[in-house]
């Protein structure tokens, strides 16, 4: 392991901001900076900012390489697995060497050579009921980027009751869907989904398969979601599922019903 | 009356092969279960069904004009 990074699961680096740029971050930011809704100031809004990304697999590695790449100042991952060879296909943070270690480590490791200054917390166990508030609560977006709908509820259901906005994104096949849910503003996951399915009637990508590219597709658009929602700019998947279809190679939009179907989110 | 089915992702299977909309001529009182019976969509495939954005249950009655919009659950990562 690198001597520059002290222990995992601790801070890497420390930037100590200072409300504006310096020279080697307007360099590195220079084409975000062009960007008229990104600017100085939202570059210094995203150095500022804090995402947990919740699975490292085929949406969580190019959500969270975007994410790192764009300036994040803290980004919190968390995976309990361990490098499969079977993920590799999709999974981009992990390379051949990493089989068997902690998806946590490897991707720690990815992200660490893209960038020496972030802050990275390490959560190497499975999200439960007992501990996702706590570890939520300390981030300012949410990447869902897990691989099962106990997850994908468990998820949904901390970000509803902490009021924690959210990129929500599932693949299968050729297929990807993403929405963004925004406690207050539009529905949750929960209101268009309603219960998890019972076990073993949807198929899932250890049956089905999955195209690498697809989940690059949409880990990439979570990304998009994260940083606009940070930005403040442009207009949020809230109220709308994206879907995108390789084949085809279409994305078609489906209108969500409105907020308060599940029961535990909408306006307060 | 005239409703209209649009089927996403695993779904489309159920519809033309260019995945165009579903144009379907249906008797006033149709329900949504007979919809889906008529595409061949069975009972066991897992699906979200927003009737003109509305979710709505198999017995629901439809109306003229409505968009009826089938997708599946999807939790692969």
């Amino acid at each position: 392991m690198n001597n520059r990074f002290p222990k995992w699961g601790t801070v890497f680096f420390m930037a100590l901001r200072t409300g504006h740029l310096d020279e080697i971050e307007r360099k590195i930011y220079s084409r975000n900076i062009l960007i008229p809704e990104v600017g100085e100031a939202g570059q210094v809004k995203l150095l500022d900012s804090r995402v947990l990304v919740i699975g490292l697999g085929g949406l969580g590695s190019p959500a969270l390489y975007y994410l790192a790449a764009s300036g994040i100042g803290k980004i919190g991952i968390a995976d309990h697995d361990r490098v499969d060879l079977s993920n590799l296909q999709r999974q981009i943070l992990h390379g051949h060497r990493d089989v068997g270690r902690q998806k946590t480590q490897s991707a720690a490791e990815s992200i660490a050579r893209l960038r020496t200054d972030i802050r990275l917390d390490i959560h190497p166990f499975k999200i439960t009921s007992e501990n996702a508030r706590d570890i939520i609560a300390g981030y300012d977006f949410v990447v869902e980027a897990t691989d099962s709908f106990e997850s994908k509820f468990l998820v949904n259901d901390a970000c509803v009751e902490l009021r924690k906005p959210y990129s929500h994104a599932g693949v299968l096949g050729t297929f990807g869907q993403t929405m963004t849910v925004v406690p207050g503003e539009g529905p949750c996951f929960r209101c268009v989904f309603g219960e998890a399915p019972a076990g073993g009637v949807v198929e899932s990508t250890a049956e089905a398969g999955v195209l690498g590219c697809v989940a690059g597709v949409l880990g990439s658009l979570q990304a998009a979601e994260a940083v606009k929602y940070l930005l403040g700019c442009g207009r949020l998947l809230v109220g709308r599922l994206l879907t995108f279809d390789a084949l085809a190679m279409t994305f078609r939009e489906i209108q969500l019903p409105p907020a308060g179907r599940c029961g535990i989110c909408g306006p307060q | 009356m005239r409703v209209e089915v649009r089927l996403y992702a695993t779904l489309r299977r159920f519809g033309p092969e260019d995945n165009a909309p579903v144009i379907l001529d249906v008797p006033e009182g149709t329900r949504l279960i007979h919809v889906i019976e008529s595409l061949g969509i069975p009972d066991d495939v897992e699906k979200i069904v927003l009737v003109s954005g509305r979710p709505a249950e198999p017995d629901s009655v439809l109306n003229d004009g409505d968009r009826i919009v089938m997708f599946p659950p999807v939790a692969g990562g």
